[in-house]
């Protein structure tokens, strides 16, 4: 293996860097995994206000693309899907998709998105992916999307924790700037400061009553446990000051009793709570459509109806009206699938997908591709939608125009990345 | 789910064709600082988290070192036995498991588990389709694992169960609920086997192939999902060497192995692509179309080079001696391994003794246990029973729902690479982590399915002394901070009670050094 980083750089830059580096991180906490070679960095201003909170959602599994936006009017699509196309906008069929314009519909089962799309507020940018990668696995392909930077097995923090270690708290006094619905830390927040998983958040506590004693041992007990106790701890306390189970989202938004619309009402609660959260993460599971992947009605159909609820619902809450909680939602999937539907009705690990944003600040209303085409001497290796928008384009005009972020070289290492006009 | 089997019977695949294949089983050294052992740019890349997982320096001894390494926590008996023998004699006694009587575990767990144990892979599957596998499957068999951990003289054993568990890894959710023969044929009896056994056995392990859909990879239509993993994830690992077009080229080899009607491992000729094929630089000349076995070969010759390839040894040297040794295994530690694989031909045995020597139990750094770890070595050390579960649909489950709320249920990884074995993963869950322990560390008259902890080992000298010293032999072999016994004797100040001993217990469970092993 290479470790370009570690080799590139002169030890007096990596000295340097990391030095200040650490300095300015202990304005929040030392966090824990810095990587080494991250160059120097210029802190983002931290007036209260000026950045969004970031809602990360990954569909893990690789999202079929193809389904999820479907471009009806390329004529090879219902070639290459003669049993897992959606039909028409104008057909007469019962699962006949939604027009997002003359050329892609979004299947009846995401209609929850209709109404944050036809309100500028939610966009699709397809034919987007990795182009750095030809990568097909699962683990490799979500860790090179989430760590910000593909092909290198030594990275080991995640694209949003370098935005959120180099830049300083939005609050100083949140024991919590990040943090993730999921049991354990998924690698986007691999390495940020003042971060951690809340499973469930509406019952988070200790019930030992001897936390004094736990405060002391602790105190000095090896990091990474030293800081997931004492900020725990204080997370407990501030968490506690919220009431999850009764919270009454706003213009009438329900969430579904599903993994995703539970997860995004804990993260509007906490977003509207004001207790100084600038990311949250959550994980939407299941897209790995290889066999019997029902578009229409069956697996993928499931998730992508869990998908926009939680999404529909989560826009009326947060984003729909005059009031502006300054939120930017994103939702990744590690590849697309095949063009071309396998034969056990489902498609195999592909390149290309879609992503999704929303937010008052995202250009939306409409779909960013620069589309490749389906024929087969357009496809990649004969076989899948090509990429030709790079993610970290789409992460890195986000993280500088929404985030506040100019270091764009820590956070997507090795990349230049080119600016698709995803925001406002 | 429902659907997709029902379809699968409906085209065809799923019927019986052929004669069926069963499954096949075919001196000390000081402990030094770790950064300072450590090229800097070696600990750097690893963004200083070596530096800062440090070495825990009370922990001198090396019988306990290795008892810590390869138990789910040490029992008092083995504690004993280990400083009796010696190092090397006791980790010979583990490598042997068969030689150690189990057989109250055997007996209990044969005994309380009865009707899940004699569930046959047809009856799984009708439970996945028509019953409700969550408590007839999925509940029983993750309580199963837990207290066989629980209960096992074998440790050693049940530790390499658990790393080649996560290895070939199946979801306990899907794959018909056929987790249960995976587990019982493929990853049990293999163990401590042959690494070529064991991917052999994985190959025909109907839930891994229902899993990883293999059984949708036809001639007609292909679908390397199992293909891949096979090599990616179970061999030469993802930087193994080889590409894309070696994926689609195995899936092809691989077609025809399959599973039949009754959930058991199939091989169908009538499936099998038997045009040339060129795989990872072997190649497979075209042939006429045969009927029984013809064509299985491919698969089998194809196996047995996965199995010696070098990239395969070094890729589960490397992950071993992350599991027991350290996070960053160095080239001259997975060198030795490797030169062990060799030389044993992939025996486990042979390859365990490199992997844990003295030298390297000595030098490692202390690793984070991982929830289902934590909680075993909670009830372990703590001599605690489990009370059975009377009614699976109401009563508490001690054995199996604090798992889930650590995000560490068996089998319950949601991809196919297994729970992970990282620290920085695992770190941030210390909340879930006190409370859980806590919930498992109980004392007499708690209802079914709770786990009770023997307090009466704790009060044979009923003082303050006695107490904490029972604490830090039991739970810690005798090697126990200064600070903890200190927290200790101010838990039990106001006098010994037998409440005051259970806090004292679970303090010292949500203990920063019982978190590691």
């Amino acid at each position: 293996m290479n470790h370009p980083h570690d080799d590139v750089a002169c030890d007096e830059y990596r000295h340097v860097s990391r030095r200040r580096f650490l300095e300015l991180g202990s304005l929040g906490a030392a966090s824990a995994s810095l990587p080494s070679w991250l160059p120097s960095v210029t802190f983002a201003e931290s007036e209260n206000g000026v950045r969004d909170v970031l809602v990360s959602v990954f569909l893990r599994g690789g999202a079929d693309g193809l389904t999820l936006v479907a471009p009806y009017a390329d004529p090879t699509y219902y070639a290459l899907r003669p049993t897992l196309a959606i039909p028409r906008p104008d057909s007469s069929s019962p699962n006949r998709g939604l027009a997002l314009g003359t050329f892609f519909m979004l299947p009846p089962t995401m209609a929850p998105l209709m109404a944050p799309y036809l309100s500028g507020e939610l966009l699709a940018v397809h034919a987007c992916g990795q182009s750095a990668t030809k990568s097909r696995s699962h683990f490799e392909a979500e860790r090179y999307l989430e760590q910000g930077k593909p092909e290198d097995y030594t990275i080991q923090s995640g694209w949003l924790a370098r935005h959120l270690a180099t830049s300083a708290p939005l609050n100083a006094s949140a024991p919590m700037r990040a943090t993730s619905i999921t049991y354990g830390m998924p690698r986007t927040l691999a390495g940020a400061p003042k971060s951690l998983p809340v499973p469930r958040p509406a019952s988070f506590g200790v019930t030992s009553s001897n936390t004094a004693a736990l405060q002391r041992l602790y105190n000095g007990a090896w990091t990474p446990m030293r800081d997931s106790a004492i900020d725990g701890m204080a997370t407990v306390t501030l968490l506690k000051k919220l009431d999850f189970n009764s919270y009454r989202p706003a213009n009438g938004a329900t969430y579904r009793n599903d993994n995703l619309g539970q997860s995004l009402r804990a993260i509007a609660t906490m977003i509207k709570g004001d207790i100084g959260l600038e990311a949250a993460h959550v994980d939407a599971n299941g897209w790995d459509t290889h066999a019997n992947q029902g578009s229409v009605g069956g697996v993928l159909a499931d998730n992508m109806t869990e998908f926009a609820s939680a999404l529909g619902a989560f826009w009326q809450d947060i984003m729909q009206g005059p009031i502006n909680y300054r939120v930017t939602l994103i939702a990744t999937t590690e590849f697309g699938r095949n063009a071309r539907e396998n034969g056990s009705l489902g498609t195999d690990h592909g390149r290309a997908s879609v992503m999704f944003l929303m937010g008052k600040a995202i250009a939306g209303g409409q779909v960013i591709t620069q589309w490749p085409g389906l024929e087969r001497e357009q496809l990649e290796d004969g076989q899948d939608l090509r990429v030709t928008i790079d993610m970290r384009d789409v992460l890195a005009e986000v993280v500088q125009n929404r985030l506040n972020n100019r270091n764009l070289s820590a956070i997507f290492p090795d990349y230049t990345p080119r600016f698709r006009g995803v925001t406002k | 789910m429902k659907t997709s089997r029902r379809e699968w019977l409906r085209t065809g695949l799923g019927a019986a064709a052929g004669g069926a294949v069963l499954a096949s089983a075919g001196s000390p050294l000081a402990p030094a600082p770790l950064a300072a052992q450590l090229p800097t740019s070696r600990n750097a890349r690893l963004g200083g988290l070596l530096s800062q997982l440090g070495q825990q320096a009370a922990w001198k001894s090396p019988e306990l070192r290795l008892l810590r390494r390869t138990s789910h926590g040490q029992t008092a008996d083995q504690v004993a036995r280990a400083l009796d023998v010696g190092y090397e004699a006791y980790l010979e006694e583990q490598l042997n498991p068969q030689r150690i009587d189990d057989s109250d575990c055997e007996r209990h767990i044969a005994a309380t588990y009865r009707e899940l144990l004699a569930l046959t892979p047809r009856q799984a599957m009708n439970i996945a389709d028509n019953g409700s596998p969550y408590f007839q499957i999925i509940r029983p068999l993750g309580r199963m694992t837990v207290e066989r951990t629980m209960l096992s003289e074998r440790p050693l054993y049940e530790r390499m169960v658990e790393f080649w568990s996560d290895h070939f890894h199946v979801p306990i959710d899907g794959a018909y609920s056929l987790k249960l023969f995976h587990e019982q044929q493929v990853i049990r009896p293999n163990a401590l086997g042959k690494v070529s056994d064991l991917i052999n056995a994985s190959m025909r392990s109907s839930a891994m192939l229902w899993y990883l859909d293999q059984v949708w990879n036809t001639k007609w239509g292909i679908n390397e999902n199992y293909a891949r993993e096979l090599m990616e994830l179970h061999t030469v690992g993802w930087d193994g060497g080889y590409s894309q077009t070696d994926v689609r080229e195995l899936a092809r080899v691989l077609t025809g192995w399959s599973v039949d009607g009754q959930g058991i491992f199939q091989y169908k000729p009538e499936l099998h692509d038997f045009d040339a094929k060129t795989v990872f630089g072997m190649s497979f000349p075209a042939r006429s179309p045969g009927t029984g076995l013809a064509g299985m070969d491919e698969g089998i010759v194809f196996a047995a080079m996965l199995a010696n390839h070098p990239a395969t040894k070094r890729f589960i040297a490397a992950k071993l001696l992350r599991w027991f040794v350290r996070p960053d295994p160095t080239d001259a530690q997975i060198g030795t391994v490797v030169t062990a694989y060799t030389r044993s031909g992939g025996d486990i045995k042979a390859i365990l003794r490199a992997v844990l020597s003295r030298e390297n139990l000595m030098r490692a750094p202390a690793k984070l246990k991982r929830p289902m770890h934590l909680m075993v070595s909670a009830l372990r050390t703590t001599g605690a029973r489990a009370v059975p579960v009377v009614d699976v649909r109401r009563d508490f489950d001690g054995l199996y729902l604090p798992l889930e709320a650590m995000g560490h249920r068996i089998g319950g990884w949601p991809t196919p690479d297994g729970y992970p074995d990282r620290a920085e993963f695992w770190a941030g869950m210390i909340i879930d982590r006190w409370n859980n322990v806590n919930t498992v560390l109980q004392v007499a008259n708690t209802g079914s399915g709770w786990t009770i902890v023997d307090l009466d080992l704790f009060l044979t000298t009923p003082t303050v002394d006695g107490v904490v010293g029972a604490i830090r032999t039991r739970l810690f072999g005798g090697e126990m901070s200064a600070d903890l016994d200190a927290e200790l004797r101010t838990v039990l100040a106001a006098g010994v009670s037998r409440s005051r001993v259970l806090d004292a217990l679970h303090l010292a469970t949500m203990a920063p050094e019982f978190q590691f092993y």
